[in-house]
Parts: C-alpha cells; structure tokens; sequence
C-alpha cells in the first residue's frame, strides 16, 4: 500500500491537508499545555485566587510624592501589575555611621525618608508560599526593581501581612 | 470535469475554533494594552546637581532639550530654577548625615513640557523615551549639555 494514494489521502484515509493541520492543532494545543498549565507544576502555585497583602521597604528615599496610594506596582522583567498600593508610611532615614571610635552607630540621614509600602494583590497562598500571577512569587527578603507609572525605585519584600 | 461538493467537514470546523481561540488568547494576553495609548501633555523636572556656579544661565526658557545618547526629543523648557548644591556628609558630631552646601557649585532644575503617548504602566516620548521619576537622564541644549535624575512628573487626569 502506498504511504499517499493518488487521491492524496495518507494510507487511503486521512487528507494530507487535514492532517498537518492536525499536526499543527496538536503542536498549538501543546504549546498552550505548556505555556499556562505547568506553570502551576514549576512555581507550586496551586489553589485558590485571594487577596494577598505584603509590604516593600524603600530606604533612604527622597522625593516619594509621586507614589501614591491607589498606584499599580510593577516589578522590572514583569508585564503583570504586582499588585496596588493600599497604604504609605514613612519614617526618617537611618543609616549606619563609624565614630572616631571605632563604634558604629545608627545616625539620621538629613532630607530622606524610609519607606513601607503597603501592597494588596491577587494571587494564591499555600504551602509552598505565596505567589501573584501565579508566577511571581513573594519572597521576604528579596530585592526588586520597582516601578509605578510615575516613579522608579529600588526596594524588598519586608513582610506578607495576610 | 464535475464540481466539487461544498461540504463543511469536521476539521474545518475545529480549525475555525482553533483560530478563533488563538485570536481571543492573542487579544487577551498580548492585545490588550494595544489601543489603550493615550496622548497628553506632561512637565516633568530633571534636576542637573554639583553644577558650575553660573551654569543655568546657558539653559533658556523656550529651548528644546534632546536626549544626548539617542538623539530623541524630550521637550521644550519652560522654567529654570537654581538652588544651592548639596553634598551628603557625615556630621559625626550629632550623629548624622547632614546635607551640607558646596560653595562654589550650584543645581539647576528644568522643568520641560513634552507631548507624551501613556498607558497604564508607562509614560512616554515619541513612544520611545520613557519618562519616571528616578531615571537617569543625559541631555543637551542649546550650547549646554548635562545629565541627572528625573525628579517629578505631573500626574495626568484621572490618574
């Protein structure tokens, strides 16, 4: 039996056309699998879609009237919002200072401000942490490069409230 | 030579579902900040710190800045302002970091006014030069030419 017939049917029974089309459906269906379904598998975030609400600190800042409350928060290399900025507070700067002694001291820092934002997003906690977008997950500790719409700055997950 | 039956077959009617598929996850996850560009007019401040004293007598009102790297227009200037120029210094005395002024040495801050395409993440310039506070811009003038933060853009309506 030939492979293709002279009606271009692949072993008498399926169109040539039909089947790389097949061939693509598979591959397109495939790639969809792979693209939104073993995200899951990779970062472990699995379950339910909540409110999440975890803090940045920013320190040493010094012009922060153009983050405000109600802002999205984007994180660099991210195209998804991050979440929003529900609350800001703000402190007077320190920092570490070495005296003529020897002695480190923590010291004000003259025109700059430490920062705690307060940030709500959506996403998912389980076990294994807590993840927004599925993909981004919150780790205490890690810096970010962060952005709004209307200011860059540099800061790190300080704490996850809820 | 007999015509061909117009017949719908199985397989055309999955690819058309396919293709509607894929056009709707194309829309949802790559369309859809495509046509929610706005335009608008925004002044943003650059601030051009530890300056010679005298500088900001070059930068006029009305000249138009570009991007010294790229060649991209920023806008035109509409106000020159000069303050004291600061340094950060330890004043081990109190206990802190004052900020203490530099004789000698001035900063300028030019505020522009440029037509600016936006969306929900970004505001930009001829849709290619992206404007925040924070970010590091070099720039040149009519015979002056500097580089500094962006210290302020003014927020658009609604935002």
């Amino acid at each position: 039996m030939k492979l293709i017939d002279n009606n271009g049917r692949i072993f008498g029974k399926i169109n040539v056309m039909d089947f790389f089309i097949g061939v693509v459906i598979l591959a397109l269906i495939l790639g969809a699998v792979v693209r939104f379904a073993t995200v899951d598998k990779v970062t472990g975030a699995n379950g339910l879609e909540k409110d999440i609400v975890y803090t940045v600190r920013v320190d040493r800042i010094r012009d922060f009237g153009n983050i405000q409350v109600g802002d999205a928060l984007y994180d660099r290399g991210m195209e998804f919002s991050v979440g929003t900025i529900i609350a800001i507070d703000t402190f007077p700067a320190e920092d570490k200072l070495v005296t003529n002694d020897g002695e480190v001291i923590t010291g004000l820092v003259e025109n700059r401000v430490d920062m705690i934002l307060t940030i709500e997003a959506s996403g998912i906690q389980n076990e294994k942490g807590s993840f927004v977008e599925k993909v981004y997950e919150l780790l205490v500790g890690s810096n970010k490069s962060y952005y709004t719409k209307y200011r860059e700055f540099g800061g790190r997950i300080h704490s996850i409230v809820d | 030579m007999a015509k061909k039956d117009f017949k719908i077959s199985t397989f055309d009617i999955v690819v058309v579902v396919v293709v509607l598929i894929a056009g709707f996850l194309g829309y949802r996850f790559i369309g859809q900040d495509i046509g929610k560009k706005g335009t608008d007019t925004v002044l943003y401040t650059i601030e051009l710190t530890d300056q010679q004293e005298g500088f900001s007598n070059m930068i006029q009102v009305g000249d138009n800045l570009m991007d010294n790297v790229k060649n991209f227009p920023l806008g035109t200037i509409v106000n020159v302002e000069v303050q004291p120029s600061l340094a950060s210094a330890v004043d081990i005395n109190v206990g802190m970091i004052r900020e203490a002024v530099v004789e000698g040495r001035e900063t300028v801050l030019i505020t522009v006014e440029a037509s600016v395409t936006h969306d929900e993440k970004d505001i930009m310039i001829n849709d290619n030069f992206l404007i925040k506070s924070g970010i590091w811009v070099a720039l040149r003038g009519t015979g002056f030419a500097g580089s500094g933060y962006i210290l302020d853009v003014s927020r658009l309506e609604g935002d």
